[in-house]
């Protein structure tokens, strides 16, 4: 499902001989070089250390120093939920001095007098897999080579890794060594692409980064510095266009951390941005590459460092970071936003009571609609595993009532209101289509969706919606009176006027079915289903006849997840026949019939449906793989 | 989430397009021959897996591996009728070796060369329109499936529509000589999962593939050639060199999970199979315990025997080949398979020639120093 967890920075760590603290990135001397004594063998213990390259020892240090600052274990042994932490290594030169070393040392003898210690450092990724064994990091491993935007790529495809639903948590290093072989190429380099010669400072040094699902950083407790936002990439120097597209229009920054401006072509590629981008006041700029030289593959880490400490000890909201732009390579920004407490929750939540019990609810609009979400105020653990509940059309959100607080003790269950509740105008199927609307909605849930439970033109709505999307996170699904037809032919005339003649008598028996509504009379019942049939509207019908006669085209085989199908034995709308021949065409789902029961299975039999929809769902999440 | 995959492209030292690797493949070619790139009297080991077709490249040239990569993708992208207007692409590359021969030749030939050759910079930016990301990764022997997996993230992420996915390859100097010293046996073929395997040789080759979600596929118009279900990941986290059964494992399970399947309906699995003591016997202790009763069922083939040890464009050369296994109903037989060695008892391999039969799913296997690991699971497109 679609980016469901917002992401924070949880730590930051520096290794860079000449600087003191992260909060020196903000100053603008350039560092002294040599005048600082690099001491791996302090920070981190001479054990192990005696064949690494030191690539490798500065990015240990690093990631070492972001580890304590995140509050995370600093050992293998200890470090929590190793088997979703990632590292994601972005450096460029790293083990350039082994190879060039080795080819002359072949070139002078043979491969007998290689060092078999040099083959571990002869891969380029040995930075980020020996962070990985030191620190215990058991999720992706990736080295990324990347040029001069490697930096905030690592970044931005760590965030990615989160959002996708591989990791919880990713240590992300930017390391560039200096040597001999380094320089040259760097030297040399430059020349070639600005067509002069420069004198080209390299910087040497480490950073790193730890970022987190924010729910994860949540439960226990880490601080918080901000959160990665839009990441765009723009292939040459384009600058301007760069900043423009990662802006989206709100230009207001606090500070811009622009690309390294020691080559001719990129400063004036920055100048050009500030001319064009802002119309009033220029944000703050910074570059680092005055201070520390060029870092290359370090570089967007170290933005990424300066950024967080700028946002905690400047008071900054918003940063934005730009790396590249020189040396053949593409241009990349990034934002950084200040994430105050649940800003990352993307709508706020207000205390509501209905029907004398408590709700937490939100809201968000589309198109002047407005689609909410509920959840019961319960003891639920926070980290339990979610349920999203869908009403079908002209029901609302606390048609889930029994089930919601019935569930709530072991899971946290958030109920969708959409605008097929017949309480809403009825154009909204002008705007987009049903499986869009759902979609919208499951953007509310806080957590990743793990189960979804459907009724009626909401399940046939999730099929249409997962059948383009994909299952996701979802791992199982309960579907209460889908419609159902496995052949196109099915659908003759005389369907269609079926379902549109018994459409007010079965709006009527749904609110038979509302126990509240008991006392009231056949003819009051008849008026206000009419008033919710014209609600709806036909075209509102039209939206569930047409999703019911594509339900031949699904694509079934694929939904492996598994499936519960709910049917009520004298459902006049979906036939439990219907509904066995989905079972029959679904590879792994089983269909419940509820003897003596309606179309609205979940008002009529409620203690039934929820001991249904207990087990199975219980039966689902034992079986559930670990994340 | 299932994405297409619309379009493949391979060369390998058995063929030069990705048909006519198949075909190699199928009748069992092997492209292993006496060492040409480097003088051999400064090694023990004589023979590799070199790409020398005679309108490639000579030898001792840099950007061998570039221009691989380029061919690629440009083969794939022709196959899947993509046009470079087509927006909303990204490219991930994913490379073990990624320009360090251009850098060796640097450094002992002085030939010339840029830092952002080392990443193909230059040379495959122009394959996509100006304002999507172009990555390359060097994820040691796993690169490639690495980057399938990447591209599953940003495209089960909405944030592009289709993805050009490739990985590259070719030999140096440094590794195949620290290989060389570190293989007491110095192997002349590369024997999978045989008894007597005395170790892995390299091998040249590149492949790409283009993914894209299911609706820019049917906008486009295109059928897919099969469907990606999903790539795992793992990092052992335990040895810098040697693997370790459990993180191998873990991927397995990982990729499984992504996919939505269980281990019983894989058909076959294409493993990374290096012809390494160590290697060979985690991996069929990995695949023992993922398929437990199954393990008759499988067909289990490896490519290396043929093609060598394509490094980081291994994992996915074989799942383009995986591709076409699906569709054209055949296997590859796993070439210098002679005694199985005790572990794989009783495994369903493919040896001596290849097995025409349907096949549904198939898993690709690619492991790399560091205890990187990588699966891919890919499914036959209706």
């Amino acid at each position: 499902m679609k980016g469901e967890s917002a992401i924070v920075i949880t730590g930051v760590g520096l290794e860079f001989p000449g600087i003191q603290d992260s909060a020196s990135l903000l100053g603008t001397s350039p560092i002294a070089v040599g005048t600082h004594e690099f001491r791996p063998d302090i920070k981190l213990g001479r054990k192990g250390l005696r064949y690494k390259d030191q690539a490798t020892k500065l990015a240990l240090c690093a990631a070492k120093a972001a580890l304590e600052d995140a509050k995370l274990p600093t050992s293998a042994e200890t470090q929590i939920s190793s088997e979703t932490f990632g590292v994601v290594v972005s450096s460029n030169l790293g083990n350039l001095d082994t190879v060039c070393r080795v080819v002359s040392e072949i070139h002078s003898g043979s491969t007998n007098d290689l060092s078999p210690l040099d083959l571990p450092n002869a891969s380029s990724n040995v930075i980020a897999s020996t962070i990985a064994i030191r620190f215990g990091c058991k999720q992706l491993n990736l080295m990324l080579c990347n040029g001069a935007t490697s930096g905030l790529d690592a970044l931005y495809l760590a965030g990615n890794a989160i959002r996708a639903g591989r990791a919880n948590r990713v240590l992300i290093v930017g390391v560039e060594p200096v040597n001999q072989m380094a320089s040259r190429l760097m030297q040399e380099s430059a020349r070639a692409w600005l067509g002069y010669e420069i004198e080209m400072r390299l910087g040497e040094g480490a950073a790193a980064v730890i970022i987190e699902d924010a729910e994860e950083a949540r439960r226990r407790n880490a601080p918080i510095y901000g959160s990665p936002g839009n990441y765009v990439y723009t292939r040459g120097i384009d600058v301007a266009g760069c900043i423009h597209t990662a802006l989206k229009g709100n230009t207001s920054i606090d500070l811009w951390l622009t690309p390294n401006c020691m080559y001719g072509l990129t400063s004036s590629a920055v100048q050009h941005a500030l001319n064009s981008v802002w119309a009033g006041p220029l944000p703050r700029c910074h570059d680092l590459g005055a201070m520390l030289g060029e870092t290359y593959g370090a570089f967007g880490v170290l933005q990424c460092v300066a950024a967080c400490t700028w946002l905690r000890t400047n008071g900054g909201k918003r940063t934005l970071m730009t790396a590249g732009a020189a040396l053949d390579d593409g241009c990349a920004s990034m934002i950084i936003d200040r994430c105050d407490r649940d800003a990352d929750e993307k709508c706020d939540w207000e205390d509501v009571s209905h029907r004398g019990r408590p709700y937490r609810s939100s809201k968000v609009f589309f198109s002047d609609y407005p689609i909410s979400i509920y959840e019961p105020v319960s003891c639920a653990s926070p980290s339990a595993t979610s349920i999203a509940m869908i009403h079908g059309m002209g029901a609302g959100w606390d048609i889930w009532e029994t089930l919601q607080w019935g569930l709530s003790d072991t899971f946290r269950t958030y109920s969708l209101n959409l605008p097929w509740s017949g309480r809403e105008n009825p154009r909204w199927p002008c705007y987009i289509g049903g499986a869009e609307w759902l979609r919208l909605g499951l953007q509310l849930v806080p957590k990743k969706t793990t189960f979804v439970v459907a009724h009626s033109f909401a399940a046939n709505v999730l099929l249409e919606h997962l059948n383009s999307h994909g299952t996701g996170y979802l791992r199982g699904m309960v579907l209460i009176s889908p419609f159902y037809k496995s052949r196109t032919e099915d659908f003759e005339w005389e369907v269609m006027t079926y379902y549109m003649n018994y459409f007010q008598t079965l709006l009527e028996q749904g609110l038979r079915a509302r126990a509240r509504t008991a006392g009231l009379t056949a003819d009051y019942l008849h008026a206000m289903a009419k008033k919710i049939r014209e609600r709806i509207a036909p075209l509102g019908w039209l939206q569930f006849f047409n999703t019911f006669i594509r339900t031949p085209m699904l694509e079934l085989h694929q939904f492996s997840i598994p499936t519960l199908v709910i049917a009520g034995e004298t459902d006049i709308a979906s036939p439990t026949a219907d509904c066995l021949a989905l079972v029959q065409t679904l590879p792994n789902a089983r269909l419940e019939i509820i003897p003596n029961c309606g179309h609205y299975c979940m008002l009529e039999q409620p203690h039934k449906v929820l001991s249904l929809v207990d087990k199975y769902v219980k039966e689902w999440s034992a079986v559930l793989p670990a994340i | 989430m299932r994405l297409a995959i619309t379009g493949t492209g391979m060369l390998s030292s058995v063929g030069l397009n990705a048909p006519e690797c198949f075909s190699a493949l199928c009748r069992g070619t092997s492209g292993n021959k006496s060492i040409q790139l480097f003088a051999p009297e400064r090694y023990n080991v004589k023979r590799a897996y070199e790409i020398m077709g005679q309108n490639v490249e000579r030898t001792d040239q840099s950007s061998r591996a570039t221009q691989w990569l380029s061919k690629a993708i440009f083969e794939a992208v022709q196959n899947a009728r993509m046009v470079s207007e087509h927006t909303r692409v990204a490219l991930l590359v994913g490379t073990g070796l990624r320009e360090l021969r251009s850098l060796e030749l640097w450094w002992t030939s002085a030939h010339a060369m840029r830092v952002a050759d080392l990443h193909f910079g230059r040379a495959v930016q122009h394959h996509i329109n100006g304002r999507l990301p172009v990555m390359t990764l060097s994820n040691a022997c796993s690169a490639s499936l690495f980057a399938l997996g990447l591209a599953e993230d940003l495209l089960q992420l909405g944030e592009v529509d289709a993805v050009i996915v490739a990985g590259a390859d070719s030999m140096t100097e440094s590794m195949c000589g620290l290989l060389d010293r570190v293989s007491p046996l110095h192997p002349e073929g590369v024997q999978p999962f045989d008894m007597n395997r005395r170790g892995v040789l390299l091998g040249e080759g590149a492949a790409a593939l283009v993914l894209e979600t299911i609706e820019s596929a049917k906008q486009r118009g295109v059928e897919p050639l099969a469907w990606l279900r999903g790539v795992g990941m793992s990092c052992d986290a335990s040895h810098e060199t040697a693997p370790d059964v459990i993180g191998v494992k873990r991927a397995m399970e990982d990729a499984h999970r992504r996919a939505n399947i269980t281990p019983e309906i894989v058909d076959l699995i294409l493993a990374h199979g290096t012809g390494t003591h160590l290697n060979d016997e985690t991996e069929a202790k990995a695949i023992g315990m993922l398929l437990g009763s199954r393990i008759h069922h499988v067909m289990i083939s490896a490519l290396k025997g043929m093609i060598g040890h394509t490094a980081g464009a291994s994992g996915l050369m074989s799942v383009v080949t995986a591709v076409e296994c699906l569709r054209q109903h055949c296997v590859p037989p796993m070439v210098g398979l002679d005694e199985p060695m005790a572990e794989v008892r009783g495994f369903n391999i493919v040896a001596n020639e290849a097995r025409r039969t349907l096949i549904k799913i198939a898993q690709i296997h690619a492991f790399g120093f560091g205890g990187v690991n990588a699966v891919a699971i890919v499914e036959k497109a209706a």
